[in-house]
């Protein structure tokens, strides 16, 4: 019997569902790899912000109190095989459109405690959890964004108890074929292949 | 005749100033900027940006002040994201924004370590350099952040220093960073307050449910 197919979600935090050439660069590498990918166009919904109030953790565990997009986005983030963070690179970080969505992800980790090269880290909630791809969109090359980029998806791994991550940044000029060609170097880093 | 300084606190935690204890931390802060004559005003980020009115405020507030603090809980590794859309609506309108101004970000994270602040602290850090403005440093803070008359000194220490249009002591910004509690108690004690808090809402037993496992 052949394996079921495995699934990639796009949090897209640049685009509204119109064209956008790094997003389907993104859709069209993934499946080359195999991946059926779903994007979420955060732009086109309602995502409230994290209120803080712990109640993913301790009033329903497992599951953010707030019935909006931002909760429909964690569950299919933790049954992916692949969470994609489309953004454009933001002060080096993420846009808030794509941040409103990660910040709703703390559901999908546990909130007691363990220790993590060094550090103390949340444990992860589930026995699978996503490979992560951060992918970052700049007019211009900026190496300064680009490290604290790369930085933040890594801390974002750690926390989010993914086993690999990657993070590209891509300038708004460069060809499909490049872009393609990056996405696929990522994949690969993450140990996703065709 | 010299017009009063102005210092505005930024309050990036959802649960607003009374009920969170990083913007309350960074509240000594401006009070003792207060004492040494300097004028404050307070902003909630989440309020402000829900309206028009609010987003108008924001900016007119920041373009007439001297030194903006943010005070901000880390939210997955970087800000919050309502902090993140004042920082774009502020970068947006860096250009009616006045006068270069001194900006400090004070972060707390529900962590032992402060080092979690690190890329939150490269990300202001960042934006303020996107401003035009002067970076005045960080102070950081983890889980088991100082109170109390230790607070009081060091805040008195890092207002001094930006009163005088200096950035934020280093010694001061080691002693805020600085953990109060061996890294075992933590754990032990923050996992022995989930189980106690999940009690009382009745859900103990599901602390580790798995709703969405296929």
């Amino acid at each position: 019997m052949r394996p079921p197919p495995r699934r990639a979600v796009v949090l897209d935090g640049i685009s509204t569902s119109g064209e956008n050439k790094v997003r389907d660069s993104l859709i069209e590498a993934t499946g080359e790899a195999g991946l059926n990918a779903k994007v979420i166009a955060l732009r086109d919904l309602e995502v409230a912000a994290c209120q803080g109030c712990f109640g993913c953790w301790i009033r329903i565990p497992g599951e953010c109190v707030i019935p909006d997009a931002g909760r429909d986005a964690a569950r299919t983030v933790i049954q992916s095989d692949l969470a994609v963070f489309l953004t454009p690179v933001t002060f080096g970080g993420y846009s808030s459109t794509l941040k409103k969505a990660v910040d709703r992800l703390i559901p999908l980790v546990s909130p007691y405690f363990r220790r993590v090269g060094g550090e103390v880290h949340h444990r992860p909630r589930y026995r699978r959890h996503p490979r992560l791809i951060g992918v970052g969109l700049l007019d211009r090359s900026d190496p300064e964004a680009e490290t604290v980029f790369a930085q933040l998806v890594e801390r974002n791994a750690i926390n989010l108890c993914t086993p690999a991550h990657a993070a590209v940044v891509v300038r708004t000029d460069e060809e499909p074929a490049v872009l393609r060609q990056r996405v696929r170097g990522a994949l690969k880093e993450v140990g996703i292949q065709p | 005749m010299n017009e009063a300084k102005t210092a505005v606190l930024l309050v990036g935690s959802p649960k607003g100033l009374a009920r969170s204890t990083g913007s309350r931390r960074a509240a000594v802060l401006l009070d003792a900027l207060q004492d040494r004559g300097w004028a404050q005003e307070k902003v909630h980020l989440l309020s402000a940006l829900r309206s028009e009115e609010g987003r108008a405020g924001l900016l007119k507030v920041v373009a007439s002040t001297d030194l903006v603090i943010l005070a901000t809980p880390l939210y997955v590794d970087s800000l919050p994201a309502p902090v993140v859309g004042a920082l774009e609506h502020l970068h947006g309108h860096h250009r009616s924004m006045g006068e270069p101004k001194q900006f400090v970000a004070f972060l707390n994270c529900g962590f032992p370590e402060a080092s979690h602040n690190a890329t939150a602290l490269q990300i202001c850090r960042l934006f303020t350099e996107a401003m035009g403005w002067m970076w005045a440093g960080g102070l950081s803070m983890g889980g088991t952040g100082m109170t109390g008359e230790i607070l009081q000194q060091v805040m008195t220490q890092v207002a001094e220093a930006l009163a005088r249009g200096d950035p934020v002591p280093t010694g001061a910004a080691a002693l805020v960073s600085k953990p109060r509690m061996k890294t075992w108690l933590y754990i032990l004690g923050g996992n022995v307050m989930w189980r106690r808090l999940a009690r009382r809402q009745g859900s103990q037993r599901n602390l580790s449910a798995r709703p969405y496992a296929p």
